[in-house]
């Protein structure tokens, strides 16, 4: 069973981390291809400016929203998960690493703080660097009962 | 090595928003643009402040409880507006120790 819903507003990126710490990360899709990007803007150096992208610090992101989303009150939200090979998904089952997203408003539009945790597999607790997809979703508001 | 001495997200209302946050604990207002900030960087580390939007800029200087940032417009004047801070740290490396090898003595310990 599917529910249509319509004036949904939504952001969905998929990110390669394999060029840090010396190069950006950038948005990739299947076979390489660099398409996987609707909505957020390009990875600038850290420290970036509010309209770009940034890589914060090892497994820390901050991803910047073109558009502007209401987090306030539950209004929107952000899922993200963690893109694992086959070989690094098997350890993964028992110790799942932490992977989070959380939409902040530092004053122009939106954005959503990802941090890629650790965990057992690599012998950390701190974030580390790590390949994500992250979708962020505006509701829209019901006008009918 | 860097650490991550601290990391934080200030919205302009000065409010710690999102996640994570690391080694700091309060941010107060001090006027339009100003935040303090409960932490307070050694003369060597590495402060970055991002997420600003162009032509503005953010100065940060040490005060009594913590560290004062204050946020200026294109024009140069005091702006509110939220901001990332991340504070690194050269960490010293653990001193190398192999295995079963003699224990390292210090000379003004020893007898």
């Amino acid at each position: 069973m599917a529910i249509e819903i319509g004036n949904l507003s939504a952001s969905l990126c998929s990110v390669d981390v394999s060029a840090v710490p010396n190069g950006l990360p950038k948005f990739v899709g299947p076979a390489g291809r660099q398409f996987a990007n609707v909505g957020f803007a390009a990875f600038a150096p850290h420290p970036a400016p509010s309209p770009n992208s940034e890589r914060l610090s090892a497994g820390v992101y901050r991803m910047h929203l073109l558009q502007t989303f209401t987090f306030l009150g539950g209004q929107a939200g952000a899922l993200v998960t963690l893109n694992a090979t086959s070989s690094q998904a098997g350890p993964m089952n028992l110790f799942p690493p932490g992977i989070n997203a959380i939409g902040v408003d530092l004053g122009t539009g939106t954005d959503v703080i990802v941090t890629v945790g650790g965990g057992p597999p690599n012998g950390e607790s701190s974030p580390a660097d790590g390949n994500f997809t992250l979708f962020v979703m505006q509701y829209p508001t019901q006008q009918t009962p | 090595m860097i650490g991550i001495v601290c990391m934080c997200f200030v919205n302009p209302r000065g409010d710690l928003v999102g996640s994570p946050r690391v080694g700091v604990s309060k941010v107060e207002r001090r006027g339009t643009g100003g935040y303090l900030l409960y932490v307070r960087p050694s003369a060597a580390a590495t402060v970055r402040i991002s997420a600003l939007p162009p032509g503005y800029q953010a100065r940060w200087s040490v005060v009594d409880r913590g560290m004062k940032v204050e946020v200026f417009d294109q024009r140069g004047y005091p702006a509110d507006h939220g901001f990332a801070l991340v504070i690194e740290a050269l960490e010293a490396p653990p001193t190398p120790r192999r295995l079963g090898g003699p224990e390292t003595h210090s000379p003004a310990t020893e007898k």
